[in-house]
């Protein structure tokens, strides 16, 4: 067969399965039978599948994922990020779209505690959306920020999703989770920028509201109390990578324990929350991890019917511009992610996008840090975007689809000009990688 | 556990143990991050003040979370947890996504079947091989591929159980615990 015919009906047998709604870990399972019956020789190679299910998850460089799941769920189950947020709200006086820009703040500060996105995003919309509604603010600068600042969690450290491309794709990945905090930020002062400039010209679209006169150290003492602390759980992820202490699976375990030690500081630990925490940790982290599963077969049988080396000649033998193959698989990521979740995402396009990420000579960590966007902004491309759907679980009733659709566009602009930012100056991901290593 | 009238939970001593036997796969994959999370800790510990560290760790981790992976699976699809695309089935006709679920349910039984029927020929295959995977720990293959048929054998049974859901018209999440 030829290799583009294999490509074609592996991917088409994917699409299909997907769009008939089954599982995804289930809809690449089923590819992998067919291809690993017709390409991998029948009988063996479908006995090498279940051969390669264990080998895809016996990897010790996986376990962050549950790990950094983890850090987020207790967090959040425990109210320990609600305490911090409601302290972030106490410090920021007076400024146009107040709680858009909490939500932004807090946002982000979450971010550098939490590895997931669904969590960051169901404590900030859980916390503030109801006050916003309540006090007219306009569905886009409500629940913008909220989606918008949720997907940075995969951005700045401890992020899954970055632990889990770095582990499939053989990037550093602490340099990946280091590169990934420059652009997180950037990207948390964009969207402040915007919502401070849309809400000072249009105030209508946070109607200011009388809050609470506090003396200075009224304001601050929740911050010191509640989040100042809290940065000891990111100094530990992130010092003990920096300092040689840990790898970077070490620093999600020593991630664990702090997250643990914090919510028992704050006397939030109960026995519920935590078996709550556990919970959503291991529907989440093995929902992930069983996509995973079909993941080294499904490099093979695209190997070994040609498809990854024919895709990649072909590219080769049409001689185009690095930027301009660049921007094809930035523009063909964006593309899936509308209709897909992030794991498949990575599954699919990893096999190409790494060989030829190589061929033409990217930086695999700025190159990463560009796949980490695009699969940020797809979290919130309709109409598949997974905080879309947590945006609408948190919302109320009253708030459509269509609504929410509209509150994330202006914030998927903005995340597209950091990406357009990023491609012209690659420093902005690698500077700190570069320093750390010297 | 499932309130579960949608999902038969409420019924005979076998639909109660086997929601039991879902949900305590799904503990024991979240307690066993747990336990990873303290031990890694420990270790880490333990070597940077000089006084050791767990070699087998970091094996025991792997096995760790390729076992509770497969064995916590079918929990998570008993959850309807695992990520899908449900545009299509979303927004057709009633009878249309009743059947599009139908061929959900057989096409994922068909997948577990091949788990379970592949799954125990290499398990076998290896048993009589007496193949020993040698890293830090030598432990028998078997004992590590007979989990990839056990889980297949759950999941099988959740999507069958699945399409009786679907013919009867009932609710494919449990009430209570698809929340999240």
């Amino acid at each position: 067969m030829e290799w583009y015919w294999a490509l074609v009906s592996m991917l088409g047998l994917l699409c299909l399965m997907m769009a008939a709604g089954l599982p995804v870990a289930f809809a690449f399972m089923g590819v992998n039978i067919v291809g690993a019956a017709v390409f991998l020789g029948g009988v063996p190679g479908l006995n090498q599948m279940i051969r390669n299910a264990m080998e895809a998850l016996t990897n010790f460089s996986l376990a962050p994922i549950p790990l950094f799941l983890f850090i987020g769920e207790v967090l959040f189950h425990t109210g320990v990020a609600i305490k911090a947020i409601d302290a972030v709200e106490k410090l920021i006086a007076r400024l146009p779209g107040r709680l858009s820009i909490v939500s932004i703040v807090g946002g982000t500060v979450f971010s550098s505690l939490s590895g997931s996105t669904i969590a960051n995003t169901a404590v900030l919309g859980s916390v503030l959306l109801p006050d916003m509604m309540r006090r007219g603010y306009h569905p886009t600068m409500a629940m913008g920020p909220i989606m918008a600042t949720g997907g940075i969690a995969m951005l700045i450290p401890p992020s899954a999703l970055a632990v889990l491309l770095g582990s499939l794709a053989g990037i550093s990945i602490s340099g990946l989770l280091i590169a990934g905090i420059v652009p997180g930020v950037l990207m948390s002062l964009f969207f402040f920028v915007y919502v401070l400039a849309r809400c000072s010209m249009n105030p209508s679209l946070a109607p200011a509201y009388e809050i609470e006169r506090l003396e200075p150290w009224q304001r601050w003492r929740p911050f010191l109390i509640y989040v100042v602390p809290l940065f000891l759980i990111f100094v530990v992820v992130v010092g003990s990578i920096l300092a040689g202490w840990a790898t970077p699976t070490e620093s999600a375990a020593l991630g664990c324990v702090a997250a643990l030690a914090a919510a028992a500081a704050y006397r939030c630990l109960t026995w519920g929350r935590f078996l709550k925490s556990v919970r959503e940790t291991a529907k989440v982290s093995v929902m992930i991890l069983f996509i995973i599963v079909a993941s080294v077969t499904f490099s093979q049988i695209l190997a070994f019917s040609g498809a990854t080396n024919g895709l990649l000649n072909l590219i080769d033998s049409v001689g185009a511009m690095p930027m301009l193959i660049l921007l094809a698989m930035l523009l063909i990521l964006l593309l899936l992610g509308a209709f897909m979740d992030q794991v498949s995402m990575v599954m699919i396009t990893l096999p190409f996008y790494i060989p030829l990420a190589q061929a033409i000579g990217f930086d695999l960590i700025w190159f990463g840090v560009l796949m980490l966007i695009v699969m940020e902004i797809s979290f919130t491309t309709p109409p598949f975007g997974l905080l879309i759907y947590v945006m609408k679980g948190v919302a109320p009733k009253s708030i459509t689809l269509g609504q929410i659709y509209a509150a994330a566009f202006p914030f998927i602009v903005l995340e597209l000009v950091v990406l357009a930012l990023l491609v012209a100056v690659p420093d902005l991901a690698t500077w700190l990688p570069e320093q750390i290593r010297r | 556990m499932s309130s579960g009238t949608a999902t038969g939970a409420a019924g005979g001593p076998f639909a109660r143990g086997y929601h039991r036997l879902l949900d305590a796969c799904g503990m024991v994959a979240g307690l066993t991050v747990v336990v990873l999370a303290v031990m890694v800790s420990l270790d880490v510990a333990l070597r940077n003040l000089g006084l050791g560290n767990f070699p087998w760790l970091l094996e025991v981790a792997e096995y760790a979370i390729y076992i509770t992976t497969f064995l916590a699976a079918p929990w998570v699809l008993h959850l309807g947890a695992h990520v899908r695309v449900d545009l299509l089935i979303n927004n057709t006709p009633a009878r249309f996504s009743k059947a599009l679920e139908l061929l959900v349910g057989v096409g994922g039984a068909v997948i577990s079947g091949f788990l379970v029927y592949h799954g125990t020929l290499v398990t076998i295959e290896a048993s009589h091989l007496n193949a020993i995977v040698v890293k830090e720990l030598p432990i028998a293959e078997w004992l590590l591929l007979i989990v990839i048929p056990l889980s297949g054998c759950l999941l099988l049974l959740e999507f069958i159980l699945r399409c009786a859901r679907v013919m009867r018209g009932e609710d494919l999440v449990p009430p209570s615990q698809g929340d999240g």
